[in-house]
């Protein structure tokens, strides 16, 4: 909840300080002024622009503040310039108190920055008082810890969801939006239901702040669908990086996976035994005990070359055939690596031409419309000498083809770059491929041709010696076991994290179709019913007539606004009864709110809200019914020009509310002990 | 009888023709630009017809820029085909209509105050034709009527036999 509970402005001019100090009480408080002059505007533009909501008055920063808090006060005959001016707003949310501070005009202090004293006004000045600055209306103040309204959305508890912004993208719900509602500023206020919401870049604000103060679960179910949305994406992107490191460990040992799930997926215990890594066609552990018999083989050889010359012959042929294959893999490979060079190479300068053709477009562009500034007639399509329609070209046209205008063509050349990129990047992507392989082929014909070498050389030595062939090979074979060990060592622990992996996606495919199925939960109509309950009961009270039959009304479940017959309801509505409308509206959104525990703050602010010359009784009937409301504040700014007006407020119950005089000059003169 | 023949395509099939795209080199707007900066940067009291074309050609690639770049600065001598383009006289044709520019008595093409006005305009710009303003500032004047005198009248000896 929010409440006001003291404003204090001052201004210094070189008469000395001036100032307007006030308390705010709970329920309805009545800020009226005798004459309509800028006194009562500048204590209600004050209490927006310290808390930072000022663009809803329309505009940021001290513009929309009064003369008073920039050039000069007048007292009597005598004008005094203003030399600095700021205000300070006590704010409460049911549990602590809060002064807020910000300046209108002071020499080397920016009017962006607000400071905040952690302690009630009186108190600010003493020490050991937390003090902080923060900033209002600089980019991502709504989000950044430094920001006044991140810090005011925690001091208010609440949470503001996070929306479809205009640009597809999301954005915090800003409070400025949700106060927009609340707030009724007397010349952008009255003209519709929200009228005064600026535009901040959020896709259909006024729905989203109606679903936020009535705390409808479609929100709820908006963030909750966001929230599954990002644990989707991350989950997508684990696996896939996984899978990814994965494949290229395997590839680099000349294995080949089998049953790696590409996608996120349930894995049951079933599909993970499934998953196994194959060498030449045989399981890996398979293959490594082969290794190992081999080994063990080659340890009973007896170690001398006479006993094994003919093994030695035969293994020489058979390694020196599979060297040539490879050879002759190697050189197709190689060949290939040249053809996809040479067309990344023609790819990057088609792409080079491209640019300069589309800059030059630009260019082209540009130059027609400067031609059409100066008013030459060729950049307007016609003949400069017989002033009849010509195409943009030079080139001598057959017949009647059509030529695309300059934006058309530029257009159509972005869609040819956007063509080549891509071809460009599937040609480096075989690139990289064929590279691989030939990196691969390399290695295991440089382990075969010294394999080759150490065979001749047994074949070419003295009988007794020890077979250099034995002892290469079983280096070879332990190295390449340890190589498949730490392989084999590596994907187990993979597949751990690859079943983690599979139950968040479980968790996340469950909650996902957790997910309440309707748009709109019960207790959603039902508080949309009680909004239009409320909405009508006002309606009828404050002397609505524009529509004979009230329930006709509804509100729609699209916008959450009134509408009858699925139209707006202010086509229907006279002027006053526009007024009366807004009243209702904005009161039974509290109604509501406070009935069934939703957001809103429980403030209202309407300055001047008998506009259209609305009869005194009606007004009457409107403080009455808010001076019934608990748990509220609600601050009206009135002008009371007549003895009408000043006979409705005098009708009221005394004591019901709080009644604060604005004087002809709301700024009078700080006595000293005041300082 | 008629309700039998359900034929997917009915009498007639209609082709449509797509605009055709036209390179930056033929846009008006571009062309006649192009030949006002050359007048303006490259020439001074009147630029002929066969320099615009050779350094309107020398405009359209890079290896373009750098060969009559050597045939101005007298680097070397292998340049030997002038290449016409009917687009310059055509855009020459538009500009002269439309006021930019005028033909003097001794046939030579200069800017008049509109020209000048909107060269000015495009000079003011840094990031219009980037390219084009720096090469042509690179070649200044150094391409003149001389040179290209002498260059055509090579012609008469090595291009006509008998």
């Amino acid at each position: 909840m929010l409440r006001i509970n003291r404003l204090k402005i001052q201004i210094n001019t070189t008469n000395g300080l001036y100032g307007y100090d006030e308390l705010f009480t709970d329920g309805l408080n009545i800020l009226a002024s005798e004459d309509n002059t800028s006194g009562k505007s500048s204590v209600i533009a004050a209490i927006y622009y310290c808390l930072g909501f000022e663009e809803i008055i329309g505009g940021k920063g001290e513009k929309v503040l009064t003369a008073v808090y920039k050039t000069a006060i007048e007292e009597g005959e005598e004008v005094w310039p203003v030399v600095e001016s700021g205000a300070y707003l006590e704010i409460y949310n049911g549990k602590e108190k809060i002064t807020i501070y910000r300046a209108a005009t002071m020499e080397g202090r920016d009017n962006k920055l607000i400071t905040v004293y952690h302690s009630e006004m009186n108190n600010i000045k003493k020490a050991g008082i937390l003090i902080e600055d923060m900033y209002v209306h600089m980019p991502n103040s709504a989000i950044n810890v430094k920001g006044f309204h991140t810090f005011l959305e925690g001091f208010l508890h609440i949470e503001l969801p996070l929306v479809p912004a205009a640009d597809d993208g999301t954005k915090k719900l800003y409070l400025q939006l949700i106060f927009s509602a609340m707030f009724i500023e007397q010349k952008n206020g009255w003209s519709n239901i929200m009228s005064g919401m600026p535009f901040l870049g959020i896709r259909e604000s006024k729905k989203r702040v109606l679903e936020f103060l009535l705390r409808l679960d479609t929100l709820e179910n908006e963030k909750k669908k966001d929230s599954l949305r990002t644990r989707d994406s991350s989950i997508k992107i684990q696996w896939n990086s996984l899978i990814k490191e994965l494949n290229i460990l395997v590839h680099r040992e000349g294995c080949v996976p089998h049953g790696l799930p590409l996608s996120p997926q349930v894995l049951s215990e079933e599909d993970l035994l499934h998953l196994i890594i194959k060498k030449e066609d045989v399981e890996i552990q398979e293959y490594i005990d082969e290794l190992q018999g081999e080994y063990g083989h080659l340890t009973l050889l007896k170690p001398r070359v006479v006993d094994n010359f003919d093994d030695i012959q035969e293994e020489l042929n058979a390694t020196e055939n599979s060297i040539e294959s490879f050879e002759r893999e190697l050189y197709k490979n190689r060949g290939l690596l040249h053809v996809e060079s040479i067309s990344i190479d023609k790819l990057v300068n088609n792409l080079e031409i491209i640019e300069t053709d589309i800059r030059n477009n630009k260019d082209a562009a540009r130059l027609r419309n400067l031609g059409s500034e100066l008013d030459f007639a060729t950049s307007k399509d016609t003949c400069p000498v017989c002033s009849q329609p010509i195409q943009d070209s030079l080139i001598p046209h057959s017949g009647h083809l059509q030529v695309m205008s300059i934006d058309e063509n530029i257009r159509h050349l972005n869609a040819q770059k956007e063509m080549l990129e891509f071809a460009q990047i599937s040609h480096r992507k075989n690139k990289e491929k064929i590279q691989e392989r030939i990196k691969q082929l390399e290695n295991s014909l440089l382990t075969l041709r010294s394999m080759a070498k150490s065979l001749r050389n047994d074949l070419y030595s003295i009988n007794e010696n020890i077979s250099e062939s034995i002892i290469h090979k079983k280096l070879q074979l332990d190295a390449e076991m340890n190589s498949l060990h730490q392989l084999v060592e590596y994907i187990n622990k993979k597949k751990q994290k690859l079943r983690d992996l599979s139950d968040d996606w479980k968790k996340y495919l469950e909650d996902k179709a957790d997910l309440p199925k309707k748009k709109f939960s019960e207790s959603d109509e039902d508080k949309i019913k009680i909004l239009r309950k409320h909405f009508i009961r006002n309606l009828s009270q404050f002397g609505y007539k524009s529509i004979p039959n009230l329930n006709q009304i509804e509100i729609s479940m699209d916008s959450y606004l009134p509408v009858i017959e699925g139209f707006d309801m202010k086509f229907d509505s006279s002027a006053s009864d526009n007024i009366r409308a807004i009243w209702s509206f904005v009161l039974s959104l509290l109604e509501t709110s406070n009935e069934k525990s939703g957001n809103h703050p429980g403030i209202l602010i309407f300055d001047e809200p008998a506009q259209h010359s609305i009869v005194s009784s009606d007004v009457e009937k409107f403080f009455n019914h808010i001076i019934k409301f608990k748990n509220s504040q609600v601050i009206i700014g009135m002008t009371i020009r007549d003895s009408d007006t000043r006979q409705t407020i005098n009708k009221l119950p005394s004591g019901s509310f709080n009644l604060i005089k604005v004087p002809y000059k709301a700024f009078e003169k700080f006595s000293t002990e005041n300082e | 009888m008629m309700n039998d023949k359900n034929y997917i395509i009915a009498d007639e099939i209609v082709f449509e023709a797509k605009p055709d795209a036209v390179p930056y080199n033929y846009r008006i707007s571009y062309k006649i630009a192009q030949l006002c900066l050359i007048m303006d940067m490259c020439s001074r009291g009147g630029c002929s017809l066969l320099k615009l074309h050779m350094i309107s050609i020398g405009l359209s690639t890079k290896q373009d820029m750098e060969i009559l770049k050597d045939l101005a600065y007298d680097r070397h001598i292998n340049y030997t085909v002038v290449r016409f383009d009917p687009a310059v006289n055509h855009a020459i044709r538009f500009a002269v209509a439309d006021g930019l520019i005028v033909q003097q008595q001794n046939g030579l093409y200069k800017l008049n105050k509109i020209g000048k006005n909107y060269v000015r305009n495009i000079i003011k710009d840094k990031q219009l034709m980037k390219d084009e303003k720096r090469y042509l500032a690179s070649l200044s004047t150094m391409l003149t009527e001389e040179k290209i005198k002498a260059l055509t009248s090579l012609w008469r000896y090595s291009s006509a036999e008998n």
